[in-house]
């Protein structure tokens, strides 16, 4: 049983026009995607801004409102459609997901010292002591290796890392299940990606945690990924682990985001640029083959256990 | 363009009809009524024919009935009769309108003529000191408040100095249609137009200052230099055409303020305009004058919004109007 | 963690405050002369006027002496006397007095109505925000001015809750307007959708991180306002439909100009109201305009 099911989520919004105001037609940000997570993995959710990758993320922890569709949350005790809930009723289930934002500039409030930033979901969900409460702050700091020294400054006196730090702590202060990683490292300098990533993966080995990762950077996602969906204009075109979309790709759009990822080598230039050249007229001559009449993407059907892809 | 101009005066009815309901109800409430106030100096009045007159005059009808006679009426063109004066209501406003008109028209003229050399300057010659007296001057305009100011603009020039008179429209003593006529209107009208004017300037002059420091840096006006084009040319051609067509979409806000003005500016330079007639037919309990009176006002401050949203919308293609 | 990162913070950890907030603000203020003189006026007005009208007697100010009308300044009055041969630097306090208090009354409570109408449309934005937006652009195009002096002319008993009231009703719209828009940009960064998915509820949530956020905005424009509150009250006041005549306003003193003779060679009646009230804008708005520059500046720095 997953932990999480997402089941056909749709998120549409309406296009308002005229004089009145009337509805004149629908942004599908998500048009219908389903895939599940299970404890202690990392699915990857991939592909170009504007695909919907995020605003899938946001309505499974209920910060956008789903159209159609569930997201099923296994409590351990029953199953939990998180899409039919109040935002009073989802408290209950808030201490389970947790998220991760992109820009941690933007996600800390400037005005707050870490200690109450961190606090937030503890005073919302358990009556503490002081004490305990500190405690449990400098437990959460020294899970990302900030010092208890920090719990006193404001954000503004942290690195881009540092914050990102801070904003990870605040996720695990109450022990999530699952965490939504919303391109967690594209705000952060290159040196200080791979720094924040390798704390994600310690924590989860420690803490058995999910990671819903959201990202577009190909490196990043088969560095911290078991598996992998991959989204384009709303639809998931192709699904597997790590191994079947890295070294397997079948959808045209998997072939072309995977040429894209430049190589280093410099006396490979030559044969990677031929190679992106064909990926390039394959994809023109091929279109009709992945694309239905009205350019929608078709349901994902198995070519493997592991692996789906978006065919006919 | 026809199409949104329809809408939006299409959009002004119900916003005018809530005015009308507020407005008559609120007169309704005045203590007193026109016809006892008519004959409040008539102690021998007898209270039953006071009561006949009243039913007469339809004042002791349900409030829905009369307001629904008098918008009926309005709609016509029949502005109704003033209690007071003993003549219909647009008797009373025809020449009053046109002053107050007339009033404004100069201020906002006035306005324009002071405020776009100013700005001009001020941002062409950023921080030298005639931009930073042209800067004092907005901080202080923004926060005088309009009728102190008058005040002692009247007792300066008015009445220390005695260059121009301290009250009306026209000095009564010339004949109209005479050049010593024209003369004397426009006597009369420098002192309340140049004091309007003075304290109406500060969103234009802010408005250009800032436009046109923000285009001096542009790349467009870059270029246009490093080309060697004159300074004269680069202002002229470049700088100005793009900062200056702005500022026209201002004039509908800029005409509901000094209309809003007026009655401060009529009442202390005792100028006849409708601002005065308000204030003194609030005093005289004269409520049908009073519900026309807010009722014009309130069509005027329509008006002259969308006249603003028009003009915006032609100068600047970037705003499109929704259809 | 490695070895810079500890570095960096222990010598940070000096400068324990907010960089944001009042502090900051207060520096700006001390550096512009013109507003710290200002400010400093404004201040030593303010006290002197609440103090010394702590002393007077306002019956025996109001005290009509018909032996004693219209003194030109003099040792016993400082500034003369009006036609009912009253002191006119009593009446001058008094007057003061008590626009500053009411147009800080009012500043408060049209304060209370925007900013809460405000957030709430920015906030929650939808169905709300569309009735209350529609509200605002119908009361904005009110002729407000004429409405107020319609409302007050009915009344009965009117006194000075009233007329408080009533300007509250119109005066509020353009904070609204401002606190929604700053509330609509704050509400899209991210702390406000952590502080969602933490279960911090919606009140918490404004109270607690947008509006502290919002705080110096909110300083600024309530000092300006209250500028133009007094403004507005000593100007109704001058047409005789502000204050009741039992609360003296600075307007009061300075309508009895509308009689030519006291315009004209009884200066001192009415004159050291109008300059009063000169000063005090002036002061008000320079404070006003550099806390704005000060918390501009605040967001440029970020």
């Amino acid at each position: 049983m997953p932990l999480l099911k997402v089941d056909n989520l749709k998120v549409h919004y309406p296009i308002r026009g005229g004089f009145f105001r009337t509805i004149k037609d629908y942004v599908k940000a998500v048009d219908g995607i389903s895939f599940s997570i299970h404890e202690g993995e990392t699915y990857g959710l991939v592909g170009e801004s504007g695909c919907g990758k995020t605003t899938t993320g946001r309505t499974i922890i209920g910060l956008n409102k789903a159209t159609d569709g569930k997201v099923l949350l296994d409590t351990g005790s029953e199953l939990v459609d998180l899409t039919k809930l109040s935002r009073k009723e989802f408290r209950k289930y808030r201490s389970d997901i947790q998220m991760i934002f992109q820009d941690p500039y933007s996600s800390l409030n400037v005005r707050k010292r870490v200690r109450d930033i961190i606090a937030e979901p503890l005073r919302n969900f358990e009556s503490l002591t002081p004490e305990e409460e500190e405690q449990r702050i400098i437990d959460a700091l020294a899970k990302v290796g900030l010092g208890p020294e920090a719990m006193f400054k404001y954000p503004h006196q942290f690195s881009g890392g540092q914050r990102q730090r801070i904003g990870i702590a605040r996720a695990l202060v109450i022990n999530p299940r699952l965490i939504i990683a919303d391109e967690p490292v594209s705000a952060l300098d290159v040196s200080v990606q791979a720094q924040v990533l390798n704390f994600m993966k310690d924590i989860q080995k420690d803490y058995n945690l999910s990671y819903l990762f959201i990202s577009h950077d190909l490196g990043v996602v088969r560095h911290m990924c078991d598996r992998i969906g991959i989204m384009y204009n709303g639809r998931l075109v192709e699904e597997g682990t790590t191994e079947d979309i890295f070294e397997n790709p079948q959808h045209l759009y998997t072939k072309r985001l995977l040429s894209a990822i430049p190589n280093t080598d410099p006396k490979k230039r030559y044969e990677n640029k031929k190679l992106r050249e064909e990926i390039n007229r394959e994809y023109e001559a091929k279109t009709r083959q992945f694309f239905d009449e009205n350019g929608r993407i078709y349901d994902l059907k198995p070519i493997s256990a592991t692996h789906y892809v978006a065919m006919p | 363009m026809v199409k949104y101009i329809f809408k939006r005066v299409l959009a002004m009815i119900p916003q005018l009809f809530i005015l009308s309901i507020l407005v008559f109800l609120l007169t309704k409430a005045m203590p007193g009524d026109p016809i006892s106030q008519a004959f409040i100096g008539n102690p021998n009045l007898d209270p039953a024919v006071l009561e006949e007159l009243k039913e007469k005059a339809g004042l002791n009808d349900p409030w829905h009935i009369q307001y629904v006679r008098w918008i009926s009426r309005l709609i016509q063109g029949d502005l109704g009769n003033s209690y007071v004066h003993k003549i219909s209501i647009a008797k009373l406003l025809g020449d009053r309108f046109s002053n107050t008109i007339i009033l404004g028209l100069a201020t906002l003229v006035l306005t324009y003529l002071i405020a776009i050399p100013l700005g001009i300057i001020a941002g062409r010659y950023q921080d030298s000191w005639a931009d930073k007296m042209i800067v004092g001057y907005n901080y202080v305009s923004y926060a005088v408040p309009l009728f102190v100011f008058a005040l002692l603009m009247l007792f300066i020039f008015g009445f220390r100095l005695g260059l121009v008179p301290t009250s009306g429209s026209v000095d009564p003593q010339v004949t109209k249609g005479t050049m010593e006529y024209y003369l004397s209107r426009l006597h009369h009208l420098i002192l309340p137009a140049t004091t309007a004017a003075l304290l109406s300037t500060v969103g234009t002059i802010q408005y250009l200052r800032n436009e046109i420091i923000d285009t001096k840096y542009k790349d467009f006006v870059k270029t246009a230099r490093a080309k060697g084009t004159s300074e004269k040319v680069v202002y002229n051609r470049h700088i100005l055409r793009n900062s200056l067509l702005p500022i026209a979409a201002f004039l509908g806000t800029d005409i509901v303020n000094i209309l809003g003005g007026s009655i401060f500016i009529e009442q202390i330079f005792g100028y006849p305009g409708i601002g005065q007639l308000f204030v003194s037919s609030i005093l005289q309990r004269d409520y049908s004058v009073v519900v026309v009176l807010v009722m014009l006002s309130g069509f005027l401050a329509l008006l002259g919004t969308l006249l603003s949203d028009i003009i915006l919308s032609i100068v600047d293609p970037r705003i499109r109007l929704e259809d | 963690m490695n070895s810079v990162d500890l570095n960096v913070e222990q010598k940070e950890t000096e400068k324990i405050e907010a960089p944001t907030g009042l502090a900051v603000i207060w520096r700006e203020l001390i550096k512009d002369k013109l507003a710290l003189f200002s400010f400093v006026l404004l201040i030593g007005l303010v006290l002197f006027i609440y103090i010394y009208s702590f002393f007077l007697n306002q019956d025996e100010i109001t005290k009509i002496d018909l032996m004693n009308i219209f003194a030109r300044p003099n040792a016993q009055n400082w500034l003369g006397t009006d036609y009912g041969g009253r002191d006119v630097f009593g009446q001058l306090i008094i007057g003061a007095r008590n626009s500053l208090t009411i147009g800080f009354l009012i500043t408060l409570t049209t304060s209370l109505i925007g900013i809460t109408l405000g957030v709430i449309s920015g906030y929650f934005g939808g169905w709300v925000d569309y009735v209350i937006m529609r509200f605002i652009d119908f009361i904005l195009v009110l002729p407000t001015l004429m409405i107020v002096i319609v409302f007050v002319s009915i009344v009965p008993d009117y006194n000075v809750f009233h007329f408080i009231f009533i300007m509250s009703l119109f005066y509020w719209t353009s904070k609204a307007r401002l606190i929604r828009s700053k509330t609509l940009a704050e509400r899209e960064l991210d702390y406000v959708s952590a502080s969602k998915t933490l279960g911090t509820p919606d009140w918490k949530i404004i109270l607690f991180q947008v509006l502290p956020n919002l705080s110096s905005i909110i300083i600024v424009n309530m000092t300006l306002n209250l500028a133009g509150n007094i403004g507005i009250e000593t100007g109704l006041s001058y047409l005789g439909f502000g204050l009741p005549e039992s609360v003296p306003s600075l307007g009061t003193l300075i309508s009895y100009s509308t009689n030519p003779d006291v315009m004209q060679n009884k200066w001192w009646v009415w004159l050291p109201a109008a300059l009063l009230i000169l000063v005090l804008m002036l002061c008000i708005n320079f404070v006003g305009q550099a806390l704005k520059r000060a918390a501009d500046a605040r967001q440029r720095l970020g």
